[in-house]
């Protein structure tokens, strides 16, 4: 179900909005959309629950008015909803005395000429008629074009009169702030003037309300002295006319006239008969000779009435209608421009981060590493070189293939291949295989041969280390960088990145006597 | 997993891309990516917050500096298996050398699911399956992720041959081009590794999707706030009949021009921030068209509409320029020519064709008493332009992958193309109405259209945001 949004909730709505929009402008909303997240999140709402932008739109306004109370600040719509109910207890009573002071200064009655019926019934009723029929008129009107405001001065001066109050209330509310709280609420005016044009039907209903709620006020007190005129005064009414009416005609018209109410009051009661209009006419030539006491009593049931329903009744309704429309206009009320559809938006995405946080220290602090497990240092006194094969290139890049690329390292022959790095060999067994066959073969020195694109990991320059530990500190040891390989060629040139990379790592490990080269030139 | 919170280790080899595809994953482009290996020296938490509250845990690791140690370790060790991460990181916390293999296994430790990234250009090794094997001992929940660096795709086979034997699920994720429906992907294969998790995995699915239509919705409102703010802007000048009135005119061309420019920039910007690039400027394609002068005669030759579907639009929004002629008027022609302008819009889109870019034409000057003002902007035109660089600019920002850290995309236009390439001249007509309702309700500066109108056209940019952050094209 829609939770009735009111007035003074549209204009706080819009005044809220409006003191958004500098963060909007700057083009960053993260601020606005953590504060309507949490309010929402608040709520205990789920969005699968899909809560419609007027739901949304009261929670968020809720939580926003407890924020402004907590500071005690006062916002438009409850200075809205201040100045509109002075306003309509100032006009109600207003127009009840005047329409009390002009009845009793019309019902005065001295005991020589009868008050004048016809006089009371064109300014009291026939004026009232004629303005209803107007107003009926004005509304057809409007319906039919689809005006979008009630296209009348009168309730165009009564709107601008209430927005003038409101401003200069809201004005007087702001001397007890701070500066930018006034600032603030100086957004109000603004916001008034935009909400005019976004909802300016919805604003000049509470005129056309306080309009049916004077002329209430006005028939109340009409109704209200003519009562009490028959009842504690001694009243004779008359009626008299220049135009040549015959009393028949009057009558019918009487009649006519007082149809709404006749079937609910005896026959002699709710209007004057054609003897009581005879014994009623005052002509004043002739002075008070045809008037007759039932005739000038007859009156004052037909006045009530009169006054009853086509004064107070159609303002009663009017006052009713006017308050359905404003009633159902902000029912109807879409919700959906952008500042609604920006807040439904804050409103029900989640808020997500994941960001890298803080980096976690590492596990260990520089220590000293654990000690290496004394290799036995041979001296490499003879020629040639051991070619250390990894187990993926093995069989695709037999030592004779290598031979030719080797050659510039100027060791003699012979060169002797040695498998590494299966997965079920061990890294001792390798050592131990390593340190025999440089023994057995008299060999010169060792040639690893490496992928470089696979990057130079602690594993790898370990390696290089107990090699150097094993052969000694200046016999030859070298790295010979190949490619990836392609389908049918395995050694191929080194991208310089890597090169780059692994000449740099090496570097690091302090060897004068570590050759790295490509093994393959372009 | 023993933590409270769900927590995905990203490890592998170095210089596997771990970092980019965690980049991607989490949006951040202030992660430290690197073509040097070993980037990533220390373990980086990427908790995943909705609405304050920590729902799961990436994080990223150095990569394996020991594998073949650490395996020949592992298989060795004969105490209780769920023991065995425990002891194997007492043994070696103090050896600088296995410093990093105990990051990344202090995660895994802990309990949390593994996803193994690994570059899927380049052929599987002996240290791959050495890694693979750790993981497999460790019992953790593992994803294999293949990270497609290049374009190579020879290895794939061989990948997914191998990754069958050790792992729950399997997922080729390239991490420099990757956009959002394949980060979405991505984290639905999580759900794979272990069922426990899918209630909080779908969460937080739901949450990036609605996330990301939140992002296009802001999209679309800054977007819109531009196409106001510049269609409506208007500058003056005081002119006195002593004065130069071309150069003025010339310098309030200027102005506006530059005001025009500003605001783009300002959106720009905006939007990067809205969809995270915040570190690292995006770079557009070298002779991009998006790297083109907004004013530029390759921008009006290359985006917005055709000819034809100007003249179109011309006869929606030419009463603007009749407008401009009863102002001129003094009003006395009674809006004459506004009823005309519909036919001279369209007439004088079709003659003129390309001298509409000719900035009188475009800007509408207005020359009364003793001050000249250029703008509102009178040439529909610069409407779809503004549009279409906005779409094509964020297409790009939105298929920009978070962990891409290259430049080196192919060109948006080719230098001898000459069809439209922007967005809006593949629009059908009822798109291009909105687009000229709203430009003359701007014009006439009629709120209740313009409100209708701009709903309707948020609700189109929503739309092709949509269709361009599922394009692979950009």
């Amino acid at each position: 179900m829609k939770p009735p949004l009111t007035l003074p909730d549209i204009l706080d709505i819009e005044f809220l909005f409006k003191r958004d929009e500098p963060r909007l402008e700057q083009g960053d909303d993260t601020e606005l959309r953590r504060r309507d997240r949490s309010i929402f999140v608040a709520t205990k709402l789920t969005s699968a629950a899909e809560p419609t932008t007027r739901e949304l739109a009261d929670l968020w306004l809720r939580a926003r008015r407890q924020e402004y109370q907590r500071q005690q600040l006062p916002l438009p719509g409850q200075i809205w909803r201040e100045t509109t109910t002075f306003s309509a207890v100032l006009l109600f009573l207003l127009s009840l005395l005047i329409g009390s002071g002009m009845a009793a200064s019309f019902l005065r009655y001295d005991g020589t000429t009868p008050v004048n019926v016809s006089g009371f019934f064109a300014l009291f009723i026939l004026v009232q008629l004629l303005l209803l029929f107007l107003n009926l008129a004005l509304l057809g009107y409007r319906s039919v074009r689809r005006i979008k405001a009630p296209q009348s001065v009168l309730y165009a001066l009564l709107g601008q009169g209430l927005s003038n109050l409101f401003t200069s209330l809201l004005k007087r509310s702001q001397k007890h702030l701070t500066a930018s709280r006034r600032l603030d609420l100086q957004a109000v005016s603004g916001s008034l003037r935009q909400f005019r044009q976004v909802y300016g039907n919805l604003l000049l209903w509470p005129a056309f309300i306080l309009l049916q709620l004077a002329g209430s006020g006005f028939n109340l007190g009409v109704l209200l002295t003519l009562l009490a005129k028959i009842s504690f005064t001694d009243i004779a009414f008359g009626w008299q006319s220049t135009l040549p009416l015959t009393d028949a005609f009057l009558a019918e018209l009487v009649r006519l006239i007082a149809l709404p109410w006749a079937w609910l009051l005896p026959y002699d009661w709710a209007y004057p008969g054609l003897e009581q209009i005879i014994g009623s006419k005052i002509v004043l030539i002739e002075g008070n000779l045809r008037l007759t006491s039932a005739g000038v009593v007859s009156w004052w049931p037909f006045l009530l009435g009169g006054i009853l329903v086509y004064g107070l009744l159609p303002r009663l309704l009017l006052l009713g209608w006017g308050s359905y429309q404003l009633h159902s206009g902000l029912k109807n009320l879409p919700c959906d421009s952008a500042a609604f559809r920006q807040l439904r938006r804050r409103m029900l995405t989640p808020l997500v981060h994941t960001e890298a946080q803080q980096q976690i220290p590492p596990l260990a602090a520089h220590q000293e590493p654990t000690p290496k497990p004394e290799l036995s240092k041979l001296s490499l006194t003879g020629s040639g070189l051991l070619v250390l094969i990894p187990d993926e290139l093995w069989d695709a890049c037999p030592i004779d293939l290598l031979t030719p690329h080797l050659g510039n390292l100027d060791k003699g022959s012979p060169l002797v291949a040695i498998r590494y790095g299966a997965i079920e060999q061990s890294g001792t067994a390798l050592l131990d295989q390593i340190s025999i066959t440089l023994e057995d073969q008299n060999l010169a020195g060792i040639v690893v041969i490496q992928e470089a694109w696979q990057p130079p990991i602690r594993e790898v320059t370990t390696r290089l280390e107990q090699l150097r530990r094993m052969i000694g500190a200046s016999a030859p040891l070298a790295v010979a960088l190949v490619g990836r390989p392609v389908a049918d060629n395995p050694l191929t040139p080194v991208h310089s990145q890597d090169l780059s990379i692994w000449l740099k790592t090496t570097q690091a490990l302090a060897d004068p006597y570590l050759d790295v080269f490509p093994l393959v030139r372009d | 997993m023993t933590t409270s919170v769900p927590i995905f280790a990203i490890v592998g080899h170095p210089n596997e891309g771990k970092s980019s595809v965690l980049s991607t994953l989490a949006e951040d482009d202030s992660v430290r990516v690197s073509p040097i290996p070993g980037e990533t020296t220390e373990v980086q938490s990427f908790p995943v917050t909705i609405d304050g509250r920590e729902i799961i845990r990436f994080v990223d690791t150095p990569g394996f500096q020991n594998p073949r140690q650490t395996l020949a370790w592992m298989q060795a060790y004969n105490g209780p298996a769920n023991q065995l991460l425990p002891a194997f990181i007492a043994a070696h916390r103090d050896d600088p050398g296995f410093r990093d293999d105990c990051s990344l296994l202090t995660p895994v430790a802990q309990g949390a699911g593994v996803i193994f990234v690994v570059d899927g250009s380049r052929p599987l090794r002996n240290m791959d399956k050495a890694e693979m094997e750790i993981l497999r001992l460790t019992g953790a929940p593992r994803l294999a992720v293949i990270n497609s660096k290049g374009e190579d795709s020879r290895y794939l086979d061989d990948w997914h041959a191998e990754f069958r034997k050790h792992f729950n699920a399997i997922r080729v994720f390239n991490s420099s081009r990757a956009n959002y429906a394949q980060r979405i992907e991505l984290l639905e294969s999580l759900k794979a590794i272990d069922q426990q998790l899918e209630p909080l995995l779908k969460m937080v699915i739901s949450t990036f999707q609605s996330d990301w239509q939140a992002r296009h919705q802001q999209t679309a409102e800054l977007i819109l706030e531009l196409l106001r703010d510049v269609l409506d802007y208007r500058t003056t000048a005081s002119c006195s009949p002593k004065d130069d009135e071309i150069a003025i005119k010339m310098k309030l061309t200027q102005n506006y021009m530059d005001y025009v420019s500003h605001k783009e920039q300002q959106t720009r910007k905006a939007i990067r921030t809205l969809y995270k690039h915040t570190i690292f400027d995006l770079e557009l394609a070298p002779h991009s068209i998006l790297e083109e002068d907004l004013f530029s005669d390759k921008t009006w030759e290359f985006l917005g509409l055709t000819d034809k579907q100007l003249v179109l639009a011309g006869a929606i929004s030419g009463a603007t320029i009749g407008a401009g002629i009863d102002l001129a008027a003094g009003g006395i022609s009674f809006g004459v020519f506004s009823a005309l302008g519909g036919f001279l819009g369209a007439a004088g889109t079709l003659f003129k064709g390309k001298d509409l870019l000719n900035s009188f034409e475009l800007l509408g000057f207005q020359v009364g008493g003793e001050s000249i003002q250029v703008g509102p902007a009178r040439n529909i035109q610069l409407l779809f332009i503004l549009l279409d660089r906005c779409l094509l600019f964020t297409a790009q920002v939105i298929n920009w992958a978070h962990g891409r850290r290259d430049y080196d995309q192919k060109a948006l236009i080719e230098e001898a193309d000459s069809e439209k390439k922007g967005v809006t001249s593949g629009w059908d007509n009822d798109d291009r109405k909105v687009c000229s309702q709203f430009f003359q309700a701007l014009q006439k500066q009629d709120t209740d259209t313009l409100e209708k109108t701009s709903k309707r056209l948020h609700e189109m940019i929503v739309r092709q945001l949509q269709q361009l952050s599922e394009d692979r094209s950009f």
